[in-house]
């Protein structure tokens, strides 16, 4: 699988990451890292517990990264998650569960690309 | 006959009109006549009041004036001797009086006026003179030239007797002043001056004269005259009055009220006798109500009486409107319900075909509601019976002929209408049997409970019962469906189930042999290898089946997208060809006519369709043979609908007509020796065919057993216009290409879809055409820009042919090498005979146009690189930023740009490590906003405010993804100089720093 197959199959935004990551490889190297990434457990053991500011946190971390590796997708349910754990609410519904698919779609496609990579 | 009716009605309505109008008029009339009188009555009440005061103060005024005139008499001092105007008299000078005359023994009258004395003899034997020798003091009228006006008008005299030495002598007579007197008894009524006359009655009068004197004390207007109270009465009247008077003075009544009749109206009167002797001052006094004032309140009064009457009569119309207008409204609703009531009945009407009116009691029938028997079969009314015996003659079946007959008997019919039954249906066939009829028996009257009267209604529902028939078949046809969709799905499951439980039984056997042969290696390697194909196979056969049932469930929905068909072919090369090459088979990829490369469809799906095709192929075609894959452009339609087909060819085992007519069935693999070796679901052709329908497309197999197979495609997709306008070829600078390869077919093809794409190519059949051309247009100072070889040539192949044009091109060029094949083991030798990149055949101008631009970005991209690196060069950041992989990310961009940086995982941290370091060790700092334990804005603060020597002047930039204008003005406020966008990126990051330099 190439990183523009990756991209492709997650809904990313190849040209603007290219673009600010130089490289290819370099594309693959962090969104294979996106893996280890704890901002998307954090978030939902926070939503578990209740605990509003740090679901917020989590929240507002994973749209960061997600942001920063072009995963466009995954960035538009994370954001809009995030602006409701703003607020205190922890009614996320819709959105989290848009939230946790496109998460699944984005970990599955790491793992395809790690492994095209062995 | 109607409109005597109306008329009767409309009597009736206004009957109460002409009984009210009238007796409101009487009552009116004798309201009129009651306050006339109540006026009149008041009137005088007020007008007898007046003029009994008059007479009263008549009295006193006289009684006072005769007191007056008496003491003068008693001054005055008569020379008796002397007959003449007493002396001391010319002295007095009465209020009362205007003057006082002295009339002597003698009968000679002395006036004394303005200082001269008048004496004239007595005329006649006058009453005063008689009654003034007598010693008697009174009261006396007398004509008198008015001072005034001139006329002759009465007024009144006070005489008395004068006395010299005991001796009655003469008589004095004071003349009243004439204002003085009417002073006192001005009276008016409602500003209109009354008539007050004053009378001396001489009732008894021995010359008979019943008046006297008549003095007017006060007249009204000037036409009042002094006249007799007679005058104007009758004979009788004149006597009534008379009497009454008469009795009056005899019995010293208070006064008589007396009513005038004149032409101005009734003239209230009242007559009171002034106080005193009567015999010897019969005066009486007549004081009158102004009959213009009667009048004009009797006016207002019959006005105000109008006015109520008008009133009532108003009400009274306004009561009867009232009720015809309610009258009205409630006509119209029971015309409105009348109509409604038809509407229903004939609705009945239509609905049922006859209407017969039964009474059970006496046991006759009729057809009502305009309604006939059919035929002449029985009269239109009669004996129940006859009915009866008509209606089961008329039964088809012979089973309703005794069964239902036997329900119409009276007694039947009074027994099923129990109280709690109130309608009995029947249906039965009539006639030719066709027909149906229903026979409703509807409870009209009872009587104890017990039906007397009923409605028989007939209907026929020949229509309804054929449909309720219809029905009951198409319901018999649909479980007869179901009952066959249920037995295909067991089918289906038995024969899932058989084929899962053959690999499965493979992978048990197999992993029990394994166990037994723990200790042979080979043995274990060989198991494994079975139970790994074995799994592999129950996984495909598991996810077709999955696609299956998504399929036949109807879930599986397309999910149209737009796509290339260079992607599509690349995505199918990718999956097939190792597969191919495996078996050692040739595989090839064409297109034919193409004129568009991206369509609208799904991708994913036409991809499966594809490869269960191409695997099939690939799986049964032996080693060394051909596959081949076509797309085609058939034809179009409107809106850019474009008939594609994808034709896919193998010269393979072929199939059996046998099993080509259940090809597309589940679970069907042509069995035979050949076949026996080769694994499958046997799903994977019937998905294709369910997908291709899904499409709307059609899918066509031509197979022959020993010779080869071919499916045919077809699909309608919509094609996506992508207007070329060329630009692609300005930006790069790209203004000519050549076109290298033996099969002139495929240049013209490459040259016609350049064209399209807005640029001219030339070509050229073998490398050494090429090298001529090339050498041409440099020497024309039009040196090609991109050379498209083909790598496979007679004579010079691709890549000898690439290093002879890179020799006359020199670097400027792009060289590309066009294959069909794997360029693998070539791309060495390729890259150092000058080539820059590979594409695979077929040609599509989207894939040359991507690879054009990654070798020209790659170059430009490492250009960038090392003019980028200078500003950030050598430069030490502290990156304050809670996420890890974010904090490499930066971490890594920075070294790239030649940049160091620590990284701090929060606010707190970061404050810790700028307080802590050496100054002058970091050149700037980049904040994360959103962080634990201490965020952005206040981390920049405790920088600001720390003691560390660079702690006012060291750049500190946000970084955050909430580019809002406030965000800006608040990273500010707390002590940054600069606000960085998220996702960061080296050009924003340098722009930054450059930025922050610059203001330095």
């Amino acid at each position: 699988m190439t990183v523009r197959e990756f991209y492709d199959v997650i809904g990313g935004n190849y040209a603007d990451t290219l673009s600010r990551f130089l490289s290819e490889e370099r594309m693959k190297r962090f969104a294979l890292k996106f893996e280890a990434d704890p901002s998307f457990s954090d978030l939902c053991a926070a939503l578990e517990a209740k605990d509003a500011d740090e679901a917020f946190r989590a929240a507002h971390t994973l749209k960061g990264v997600c942001q920063n590796l072009g995963f466009d997708c995954l960035y538009r349910p994370a954001f809009r998650v995030t602006e409701i754990l703003r607020s205190g609410d922890l009614n996320v519904g819709a959105d989290m569960d848009e939230l946790r698919t496109c998460y699944g779609v984005v970990m599955s496609a790491v793992r395809a690309l790690r492994e095209s990579d062995s | 006959m109607k409109k005597k009716k109306i008329n009767i009605r409309f009597l009736q309505r206004f009957l109460p009109a002409l009984i009210v109008v009238p007796i409101v008029a009487v009552f009116f009339a004798m309201f009129m006549i009651n306050n006339y009188n109540r006026v009149i009555n008041q009137n005088g009440e007020y007008v007898a009041e007046t003029a009994k005061q008059t007479a009263s103060r008549l009295s006193s005024e006289l009684n006072t004036a005769a007191a007056t005139l008496m003491n003068v008499a008693a001054l005055c001092e008569v020379d008796a001797a002397n007959d003449s105007y007493p002396e001391n008299l010319k002295n007095v000078n009465s209020a009362i009086y205007e003057n006082i005359d002295y009339v002597s023994e003698n009968r000679r009258i002395f006036r004394y006026s303005g200082g001269e004395e008048v004496a004239e003899p007595l005329t006649g034997n006058p009453e005063y003179f008689e009654n003034g020798m007598n010693n008697i003091t009174g009261v006396y009228a007398e004509l008198r030239k008015d001072t005034l006006g001139g006329s002759q008008t009465r007024v009144l005299n006070v005489y008395t007797p004068v006395k010299s030495d005991g001796r009655t002598v003469g008589v004095l007579i004071g003349r009243f002043s004439e204002a003085k007197l009417r002073s006192l008894i001005d009276i008016k009524f409602f500003n209109h001056p009354s008539d007050i006359f004053l009378y001396r009655l001489d009732l008894t009068g021995e010359n008979n004269r019943e008046i006297e004197d008549i003095v007017l004390l006060i007249g009204s207007d000037e036409n009042v005259k002094e006249e007799s109270i007679f005058a104007n009465l009758g004979e009788e009247e004149g006597k009534a009055l008379k009497a009454a008077l008469q009795k009056l003075r005899d019995e010293n009544g208070p006064g008589l009220m007396y009513n005038f009749n004149t032409s101005a109206g009734t003239e209230t009167a009242y007559f009171a006798y002034v106080p005193g002797d009567h015999n010897v001052h019969p005066w009486l006094v007549l004081q009158t109500f102004p009959a213009a004032v009667t009048a004009g309140m009797t006016k207002v009064v019959n006005l105000e009486g109008l006015q109520l009457g008008l009133g009532l009569v108003l009400s009274l119309a306004l009561y009867i409107f009232f009720i015809l207008i309610m009258n009205y409204i409630q006509n119209k609703q029971l015309v409105k319900d009348n109509r409604d009531k038809t509407y229903v009945v004939n609705a009945l009407a239509m609905l049922y075909d006859r209407f017969i009116y039964v009474n059970l009691t006496d046991g006759t029938y009729k057809y009502i509601a305009d309604t006939y028997p059919e035929g002449e079969r029985v009269a239109s009314e009669g004996n129940y019976a006859d009915l009866k015996a008509d209606i089961i003659a008329n039964f088809k079946d012979n089973y309703d002929k005794k069964k239902l007959g036997a329900k119409l008997g009276i007694p039947e019919i009074v027994k099923e209408l129990d109280s709690e039954t109130d309608e009995l249906r029947y249906e039965y066939r009539t006639g030719s049997g066709s027909k149906w009829e229903d026979l409703s028996i509807i409870c009209l009257e009872r009587v104890d409970g017990k039906a007397t009267e009923v409605l028989f209604a007939r209907q026929n529902i020949s229509a309804l019962k054929q449909k309720e028939l219809q029905s009951q078949v198409m319901l018999k046809e649909a479980f007869r469906a179901a009952e066959d969709a249920n037995r295909a799905k067991s089918d289906f499951l038995s024969n899932m189930s058989h084929d899962i439980r053959t690999p499965m039984n493979a992978v048990l056997g197999f992993s029990a042999l394994l166990e037994k042969s723990a200790d042979k290696p080979e043995k274990v390697l060989e198991y494994s290898r079975k139970i790994n194909a074995s799994g592999q196979h129950l996984l495909g056969l598991i996810n077709d089946i999955l696609d299956m049932s998504k399929i036949e469930s109807g879930k599986i929905t397309l999910n149209l997208s737009e796509f290339t068909v260079s992607d599509l072919l690349d995505e199918i090369n990718s999956v097939i060809a190792p597969q191919a090459k495996a078996k050692r088979q040739t595989l090839q990829l064409k297109t034919y006519d193409l004129k568009h490369e991206n369509y609208v469809g799904d991708k994913l799906r036409i991809n499966q369709i594809l490869n269960n095709i191409l695997s099939n192929a690939v799986k049964y075609t032996p080693e060394g043979g051909n596959i081949e894959i076509s797309i085609r452009y058939t034809g179009s339609h409107s809106d850019n609908i474009d008939d594609i087909t994808f034709t896919v060819s193998d010269n393979g085992i072929g199939m059996s007509d046998e099993f080509l007519k259940v090809i597309y069935e589940p679970f069907e693999r042509e069995d035979n020796s050949l076949t026996g070796k080769i694994q499958g679901t046997g799903l994977g052709m019937a998905i294709t065919k369910n997908l291709v329908d899904l499409m709307g497309g059609t899918i066509d197999v031509k197979s022959k057993p020993g010779v080869g197979t071919t499916f045919t495609v077809n699909l309608q997709l919509r094609a996506v216009e992508h207007t070329d306008d060329g630009e692609f070829w300005k930006d790069y600078n790209i203004k000519r290409i050549l076109i290298v390869d033996d099969e002139e077919d495929v240049c013209k093809n490459v040259c016609e879809l350049l064209k399209y794409a807005k640029m001219n190519a030339d070509y050229c059949t073998d490398g050494h055409k090429a090298f001529d051309a090339v050498k041409k247009s440099v020497k024309d100072k039009k040196p090609y820009d991109v050379v498209l070889i083909d790598l496979k040539m007679p004579g010079l192949d691709g890549v000898e042919t690439a290093r002879l044009l890179r020799g006359e091109l020199g670097e400027g060029a792009s060289l590309f090498i066009l294959t069909a094949y794997d360029w693998e083991y070539i791309e060495e030798e390729a890259e150092k005979a000058g080539v820059d990149g590979f594409m695979a055949k077929p040609f599509f101008v989207s894939v040359f146009k991507q690879s054009i631009s990654r070798i020209r970005r790659r170059v430009s991209e490492e250009q960038q690189a090392s003019a980028q690196n200078n500003v950030l060069q050598g430069m030490y950041f502290l990156v304050a930023e809670d996420n890890e992989l974010n904090g490499e990310i930066m971490q890594e961009l920075l070294e790239i740009s030649g940049a160091k940086c620590d990284i701090a995982s929060n606010g707190k941290e970061a404050v810790k490590m700028f307080t802590e370091s050496p100054a002058g060790k970091y050149d700037m700092i980049l904040m994360d906003i959103q962080m634990p334990e201490l965020d952005g804005y206040g981390a920049t603060r405790a920088i600001r405010e720390s003691k560390h020597p660079s702690a006012k002047k060291i750049p500190i930039a946000a970084m955050t993804a909430n580019a809002f204008a406030d965000d800006v003005k608040r990273a500010l406020k707390s002590g940054m100089n600069a606000h960085i966008a998220k996702p960061v990126s080296l050009d924003v990051l340098k722009a930054a720093v450059e930025n922050i330099k610059l203001k330095k």
